[in-house]
């Protein structure tokens, strides 16, 4: 993903800075950015926000001079505070399952084994099998292309809104935002030929065929 | 120049010692120069097994530390003349060596020998992480229990995370009786849950224990069982295409034997 973008919002155009990346690397991109952009913005009165990155004085007199060298002269140039970015307007948001759709997703290749913990902020996709004793931690969505046996926890964020979709669900543990269930001591754990998707409703997480939920 | 392979599998009691001698033994008898290296310092089993325990002079701790050259601490086997073994110091720890001067004895006996193959010990710290430092491949020893696949899935993954690939599987102690009445884990369902490719099974077998205790590796005995099977994983180390061993006939035979004798 790029670290530089730009969103139409209520008062103005964002140009939305990633918080990682180096400061040389945003001032680079922000330059290729609106060099794309000129001919789209010319002759408005533009009023371009900068947010999602805390900048500090030296920077922003740089950013400054950049977007001034790019953009028509009446442009308004405004520093948000603290960096918050608006609701974007329109809808560039797809609405999953409520999950943290604008998020990054780590993407591992390969079996996850016992002892190994894969921690991450947003979501999180494995393309092989999560074996027992191996740990996940995602703040949104888990999506499992094998068969899931690992502990796993999403929506770590307090998210009661995220899913966890696997090709078998089968943990010992699985926990949801909040919530905490575990399989029954019991073997009886049916075998679904189905992918499967758990998901909170009702404060009861539950796992079904993932077909058989209306998306 | 030769190759390294650490026989390992986390848990212990799974078999790494008896396949470490047994596999050795097996390449030994089939020409190879083969080096044992024990790595389980303080808990050395390796020369027991081998029935060469009484010949020991030197061991690893001294070569690593110079107290002798390497050569002076090798016990040829009587038995085998292409089979060395360097024991394990009986009275130190796991932290008499490190990672680098197993590295350095690697290499060096990488020079000498066609096959070097390092006995590790039971659990993931110092003593696994010197086990591994200069191994080129592994075999991942397990038996048919979900806590030795457990285990064995941990090993994979840090051997995975310490760049040793090629990886192969090793299921001991197979009972096809009791796999046949759903009383234990088949072949498929330990590859569906470690997902490595498999270099051999090894059925439980009576002659093991007694060979063990006897210093005589299985593996040069021609009736027994298990020591065909370790034959065969020798042969597929070398490269060579062995069909896995059908344990179905025998075991359904000495099965049958049992019931007659109303034995269960």
């Amino acid at each position: 993903m790029s670290s530089v973008s730009l969103k139409g919002v209520k008062d103005g155009v964002e140009l939305r800075l990633s918080q990682e990346n180096s400061f040389s690397n945003i001032l680079q991109e922000t330059k290729e950015r609106l060099q794309e952009a000129k001919d789209f913005f010319a002759g408005t009165a533009l009023n371009l926000i900068v947010c999602g990155r805390s900048l500090n004085m030296l920077e922003e007199e740089q950013l400054k001079y950049t977007i001034e060298a790019l953009l028509p002269a009446d442009t308004k140039i405004v520093f948000s505070k603290e960096g918050d970015c608006q609701e974007t307007m329109g809808k560039d948001r797809i609405e999953g399952y409520g999950g943290t759709g604008e998020e990054n997703a780590l993407f591992i290749r390969g079996t996850v084994r016992s002892g190994q913990v894969i921690e991450t902020a947003g979501n999180l996709i494995i393309a092989g099998d999560v074996n027992p004793g191996a740990q996940l931690m995602a703040g949104g969505d888990i999506m499992v292309m094998g068969n899931l046996r690992g502990t796993i926890h999403a929506g770590r964020s307090g998210n009661r809104g995220a899913v966890v979709i696997a090709l078998s669900i089968a943990p010992p543990q699985l926990r949801i935002a909040d919530m905490i269930t575990r399989a029954p001591d019991k073997d009886e754990i049916r075998r679904s030929p189905q992918p499967e998707i758990a998901y909170i409703k009702d404060g009861t997480i539950y796992i079904d065929d993932y077909s058989s939920r209306k998306m | 120049m030769g190759e390294v392979i650490v026989v390992t599998s986390g848990k212990g009691g799974v078999g790494k010692t008896t396949s470490t001698a047994n596999i050795g033994a097996a390449l030994a008898i089939n020409g190879k120069k083969v080096a044992l290296v024990d790595t389980d310092i303080g808990l050395r089993n390796l020369d027991v097994v081998l029935g060469l325990e009484n010949r020991i002079v030197y061991d690893i701790v001294d070569v690593v530390e110079g107290v002798c050259r390497t050569k002076q601490a090798f016990i040829k086997d009587k038995r085998f003349e292409n089979l060395c073994l360097l024991p394990a110091a009986q009275t130190r720890d796991k932290n008499a060596v490190n990672t680098e001067q197993m590295k350095a004895l690697c290499a060096e006996l990488k020079e000498e020998f066609d096959y070097v193959i390092i006995d590790c010990p039971a659990g993931i710290e110092q003593g696994f992480k010197n086990a591994i430092a200069g191994a080129d491949r592994a075999i991942v020893v397990t038996t048919p229990e979900v806590s030795a696949v457990r285990d064995a899935d941990r090993i994979i993954g840090l051997l995975e995370a310490n760049e040793i690939g090629n990886t192969k599987l090793l299921v001991n102690r197979l009972r096809i009786d009791m796999v046949k009445k759903g009383d234990m884990m088949t072949i498929d369902d330990i590859l569906d849950i470690l997902g490595i490719e498999l270099i051999g099974v090894v059925p439980d077998d009576e002659d093991i224990i007694i060979s063990t205790n006897r210093g005589e590796p299985a593996a040069s005995d021609m009736k027994s069982r298990a020591g065909q099977a370790y034959r065969n994983i020798a042969k597929r180390i070398t490269g060579e295409e062995v069909p896995i061993m059908d344990l179905e006939e025998s075991a359904g035979f000495v099965a049958t034997l049992k019931k007659i004798f109303g034995m269960k």
